[in-house]
């Protein structure tokens, strides 16, 4: 099958990608290895769109970005069980339900012409010639794809096709890396009695257990949301501890497997107080939630003083302003550097084009910057407007190159 | 590190005690060059429970005790007065 454009991970800078590209006109594919399309959104249950807009200490939210990241949220505010924007600190986020954010995804990549979307999808092979990909072996459990590409966009999160491709790309080492979070939810909690302060009691009491050794590492590096379904609390334990890698197991494999461990031991602790006393644990996320993984070394790489100086760049092609948000281990929750109020910075399209490999764009967590600077790029608000910028350029490359 | 009490000579008027407070919030919390005040609300200044925790484990390391979990409603922790007023009522004899 040949096409302009193959799209590899359809998470918010995958379909953002997708959807552009198909609708410029290029003949698109999207590859995507679940069977819904949202990535971290709805596989990972993230549960609120961040770094959609402006930073500001008090006011209405503005958007950051016109286009594709802002239909998207105006669209999804009006899905069933979503809402307006609402303050974080200083700025605001966007509550939604992941199975929202999976229909809205469908909706928008099936109202597109050009646009092929294979789920349960996995990339396996990538053919490449000097600077350039030319064919994807993608394996479905039906069929084995050959699809010939102009151009490709990694939205992968953990740039597998930059990595099949044999070309640069970096990782941080295991220590500085962002840790992973498992999503997790419980019903029949008092939520109404579970106000600032009782959370923060019973993240006390988790720590305490966590120090006496009754809990594992970790145990009470805890968010607890109250969802706006009575008695339901979204739960998100971040997994601090896991350093270890021992030859022949992959570091998601024994981070979703001591995840769950770790979310039902916490469960039962929690059991122990008052308003979880009938709580019981429904479901986790389909997968752990990864903040950082591999990336792409692009024409140039965006820094944290870029970041927090709100640097301006000729080739800037979406507006950023997330807070340096990192989770790292040994800390309690996320450390947070802001930008001033009002400031963004911009995303240059060097850091979405690979350095060594000419027909390949990248987007999202596994775009071109430093640990730091990523940990305000990647969030999805961002991933959304980046997205739609890399599906721009690609179609534009594909454009170039003379269509099939 | 030694305790100190609200009845101790450091910290003997709560004016004290909210600076303790302050300063740590905005040293150890806050974003850099955006300080909460003594008066401000905590939570829409993006205190979350997390951040609240790492407030009352300050209070602990600081004042030798723990905040009961009873006693942890709105009133005294919605901001750094309330706090104080709450160490500072504590350390009188009732």
């Amino acid at each position: 099958m040949n096409y302009d454009v193959v799209v590899v991970g359809g998470g918010a800078a995958g379909l953002a990608a997708a959807v552009t590209a198909a609708d410029s006109g290029a003949r698109t594919a999207l590859v995507e290895r679940h069977g819904f399309l949202g990535g971290m959104a709805t596989a990972g249950m993230v549960g609120t769109i961040c770094g959609l807009y402006r930073t500001s200490a008090s006011g209405p939210p503005e958007p950051l970005n016109e286009g594709f990241a802002e239909t998207f949220a105006r669209r999804l505010m009006t899905a069933p069980g979503c809402g307006t924007p609402i303050r974080r600190g200083r700025t605001h986020v966007l509550p939604y339900t992941p199975f929202a954010f999976a229909c809205l995804a469908d909706d928008l990549a099936s109202s597109v012409r050009h646009l092929d979307v294979y789920l349960h999808a996995y990339l396996v092979r990538i053919e490449a010639r000097e600077r350039h990909i030319e064919t994807l072996r993608v394996a479905t459990s039906e069929r084995l794809l050959h699809l010939t590409a102009r151009a490709v966009v990694d939205t992968s999160g953990d740039a597998v096709v930059a990595w099949h491709a044999g070309t640069a790309t970096e990782t941080a080492p295991r220590p500085e890396r962002q840790l992973p979070s498992l999503v997790f939810v419980l019903q029949d909690v008092d939520s109404e009695v579970l106000g600032a302060g009782a959370r923060a009691a019973v993240l006390r009491a988790l720590l305490t257990a966590e120090q006496e050794g009754v809990l594992p590492k970790g145990a009470s590096n805890l968010t607890l949301g109250p969802s706006r379904q009575p008695g339901e609390v979204i739960c998100k334990l971040t997994l601090s501890g896991i350093t270890e890698e021992p030859a022949g197991r992959d570091f998601l494999t024994m981070a979703e497997q001591e995840g769950r461990k770790r979310v039902r031991a916490v469960t039962e602790f929690l059991r122990t107080r008052a308003p979880f006393a009938r709580a019981f644990l429904s479901h986790t996320a389909p997968q752990i939630g990864v903040r950082e993984s591999r990336r792409v070394i692009g024409r140039y790489q965006l820094t944290r003083e870029d970041v927090l100086t709100g640097r301006k760049f000729e080739d800037g092609v979406a507006h950023a302003g997330w807070p340096i948000e990192l989770w790292q281990d040994g800390c309690l929750g996320a450390s947070y550097e802001y930008l001033d109020d009002g400031e963004t910075y911009d995303i240059p399209l060097r850091c979405l084009q690979a350095r060594d490999v000419d027909n390949l764009f990248v987007a999202g967590r596994c775009m071109s910057a430093s640990h730091e600077a990523l940990g305000s790029a990647r969030v999805i608000g961002t991933c959304l407007a980046m997205g739609e910028a890399a599906g721009r350029a690609a179609a534009r490359h594909a454009g170039n190159e003379g269509r099939p | 590190m030694p305790t100190r009490t609200a009845q101790g000579p450091g910290f003997s008027q709560p004016d004290e005690i909210v600076d303790a407070l302050t300063t740590f919030i905005n040293t150890s919390i806050m974003a850099r060059g955006h300080p909460v005040e003594a008066d401000e609300d905590l939570e829409e200044a993006g205190i979350d429970s997390m951040a609240l925790l790492k407030i009352l484990l300050f209070i602990e390391a600081e004042f030798g005790f723990w905040m009961p979990d009873e006693d942890l409603v709105e009133e005294n922790t919605a901001s750094a007065r309330a706090l104080a007023n709450y160490i500072c009522h504590r350390g009188k004899p009732s």
